[in-house]
């Protein structure tokens, strides 16, 4: 699937551009600017799974370089910008808090609330002036919380997706001597506007490397998050319900 | 409790959100598997945790994901949603790091280990080959602890729980974490390597070999008080619950379409066929089974052929693996629990109990290879809830910004009521 690193500087050069051409293609597909059906018509791609196989367009397309076709061609491998293996510290998970439920504002529903609010003329679909539900979830008592009496919410976790930026709160549940050295208050720096995974400084004198996706529709900022959930105390108490005796029939 | 991890599963684009990181981690605490190794009150099983807290203590639990990524000439991560066999990447991470580093005492510790690839299987040794003792497999520990040297495989999603001590080096030793699985495309691992091959850095797959390293900074502050016990979540006999009805799905490709709503619709090369039915693409709009509530159903998840593997998810309800390939003693002892995710094997297939107990509703079941998932290969199943108001057939929501409306199922396959 790989180039071999002994690719010449041609080959790699080609099989960059492919994949940065099919990556505009799949920018504007997240984006909803071309749809799978306008590719299908485009020629670009096929029902059948092999796909926009167009020299200068997919890196696995019968090369202009390679001196043999039956050698697989493919993409070429990711650069490190001199970035040495094991000399980055693994950050745990950003423990999300754990907030009252009373902190949130509107308070949860059984139903899903259908208050209205202003959308967002970006969204595909939507004209100037359009309303929408404040709740995604489908109205009405089907799509109901169906043990919201029984097991009323106890506590609210906040999430979101979002473009990535500074983590300045990140929360790794433990001392630093127990996360390789990381300093929780330390902010983890911001990404740049066009990358995702970068050095931080230039290429030529960077030791660190992370993941930061930058990318419309689906971004992350650092580290991942993880949410803790207790039994006990009994704020889960459908998970105590099942564990009471070490197990569930 | 348990070790469960969420992320966006947008109908057909879930492989790439997944891969740009729009994923996180759960540990769910019970009295049970508390997080707090010190607390001896005969039904905590003081698994390796900590003491400060009375719950939840972090220090000696780590949540690890692992996957592979790729980055373009610019450090901009790179994809490719048009190789419909499953996305690879050349590069390895944890806790979306390349190849990093962790501090470690001389003591136990429970790593909680997640696939978070789109479509890379992993094989996980220690690069010494010491042994590391599997308690919890996706959501669920074990009836009993399992020692190995190497983990099984393990499929995107899946998720192994192991406890690793490390008092047997001494302060300033390093061990890695070594991958022993090839690829060479999306569809399958193309064969285990040895350790010793693995580590000699001459695979042609550049994510076989060491990816993270522990180092053994020092001795532990007090004492290591956790414990593995010998028996952890006894599994509860079934054979009096009665089996209400069987069911077959086949993984595979050369998928129809049988709907055109543009949609809940989708096309794809991977499919589903239901009780021997016409493989068929995804159609969120169709239902393909309806169990009835407060049952339990036996079904069998088939891979149609040898070529490839599907790391097959069920929502919302675990099951337990009566049989591989038609008989019981082909489970292995790691696999004994509950599960949710259903690694099927070339070829292979997976017999597994479930039971649907608590919320009624509308479930997916597909392929977690998320680009055969995102490629047709997922279907819809539901549960009514025993009473009003439940509608059955339920019909589609169909979300908008404007709000969510709703039309009624595009296909109701013979089978599913």
């Amino acid at each position: 699937m790989y180039l071999p690193g002994k690719a010449s500087k041609a080959r790699l050069r080609e099989a960059e551009n492919a994949r940065g051409n099919r990556a505009e293609i799949l920018k504007a597909r997240s984006q909803g600017q071309v749809s799978r059906r306008d590719l299908f018509k485009m020629g670009l791609f096929t029902a059948a799974g092999a796909i926009v196989l167009k020299n200068g367009l997919s890196p696995f397309a019968r090369s202009a370089y390679a001196d043999d076709s039956s050698i697989p061609t493919g993409l070429p491998r990711s650069p490190l910008f001199g970035v040495q293996a094991f000399t980055q510290p693994m950050p745990r998970f950003d423990v999300l808090p754990r907030n009252p439920v009373s902190a949130l504002s509107p308070a949860p529903t059984a139903q899903a609330n259908t208050t209205q609010q202003p959308l967002n003329t970006a969204l595909e679909g939507v004209g100037p002036g359009q309303t929408g539900p404040i709740e995604g979830r489908p109205p009405g008592p089907i799509w109901a919380h169906q043990e919201f009496t029984r097991f009323p919410p106890a506590i609210s976790i906040y999430a979101t997706t979002e473009g990535a930026k500074v983590n300045s709160v990140y929360n790794p549940g433990v001392a630093s001597t127990f996360n390789s050295g990381i300093v929780a208050t330390t902010p983890f720096p911001p990404p740049r506007t066009t990358g995702s995974l970068e050095p931080t400084s230039s290429p030529a004198s960077s030791t660190t490397i992370t993941i930061r996706s930058s990318w419309p529709g689906g971004e992350t900022s650092m580290p991942p998050r993880a949410i803790p959930t207790p039994a006990a105390p009994p704020t889960m108490a459908a998970s105590i319900r099942y564990l009471a005796t070490g197990t569930r029939p | 409790m348990s070790t469960h991890w969420f992320h966006d599963h947008m109908f057909s684009f879930t492989s790439q959100n997944v891969y740009k990181g729009m994923a996180g981690m759960f540990n769910i605490y019970s009295a049970v598997d508390r997080g707090n190794e010190a607390i001896n009150d005969g039904v905590n099983l003081r698994l390796p945790s900590g003491t400060a807290k009375a719950w939840g203590n972090l220090e000696y639990d780590v949540n690890l994901m692992i996957a592979d990524k790729a980055w373009d000439a610019n450090g901009q991560l790179a994809m490719d949603i048009f190789d419909f066999d499953g996305f690879l990447g050349d590069q390895m991470t944890v806790n979306l790091v390349y190849k990093p580093f962790f501090e470690v005492e001389r003591r136990k510790y429970r790593f909680r280990i997640l696939n978070g690839a789109v479509a890379r299987f992993f094989k996980i040794s220690l690069s010494d080959g010491s042994p590391m003792i599997q308690i919890a497999n996706d959501g669920n520990l074990l009836p009993s602890p399992v020692v190995v040297t190497q983990l099984d495989q393990q499929g995107i999603a899946e998720r192994y729980d192991v406890v690793i001590d490390f008092s047997r080096y001494s302060v300033g030793q390093k061990v890695w974490m070594v991958n022993l699985l090839e690829h060479e495309n999306g569809t399958m691992p193309a064969g285990t390597v040895s350790l010793s091959q693995a580590l000699s850095g001459n695979s042609s797959d550049p994510c076989v070999g060491k990816f993270l390293e522990f180092r053994i900074v020092r001795d532990p502050a007090t004492p290591d008080v956790s414990q593995v016990p010998s028996v952890l979540v006894p599994n509860p006999d079934l054979s009096q619950i009665p089996v209400a009805r069987q069911r077959t799905f086949v993984f595979g490709d050369d998928a129809n379409q049988t709907t055109r709503d543009p949609v809940t619709s989708f096309r794809g090369p991977w499919g589903i066929g239901t009780d021997d039915g016409d493989k068929l693409d995804a159609d969120f709009g169709r239902i393909s089974a309806a169990p009835k509530y407060g049952t339990r159903e036996i079904w069998t998840l088939q891979n149609d052929g040898g070529g490839w593997d599907h790391p097959i998810h069920i929502h919302f309800e675990e099951g337990r693996i009566l049989a591989r390939n038609g008989s019981a003693s082909n489970v292995p002892a790691w696999e004994r629990g509950r599960k949710d995710v259903y690694r099927l094997r070339p070829d292979g297939s997976v017999t597994v109990s479930i039971q649907f107990r608590d919320f009624g509703g509308m479930f997916m079941e597909h392929c977690h290879n998320t680009t055969h998932e995102d490629n047709a290969m997922l279907l819809r199943w539901e549960i009514d809830n025993n009473g009003a108001p439940f509608l059955r057939p339920l019909p589609t929501p169909i979300p908008k910004p404007q709000g969510v409306t709703f039309e009624p199922p595009t296909q109701i396959l013979g089978t599913a009521f």
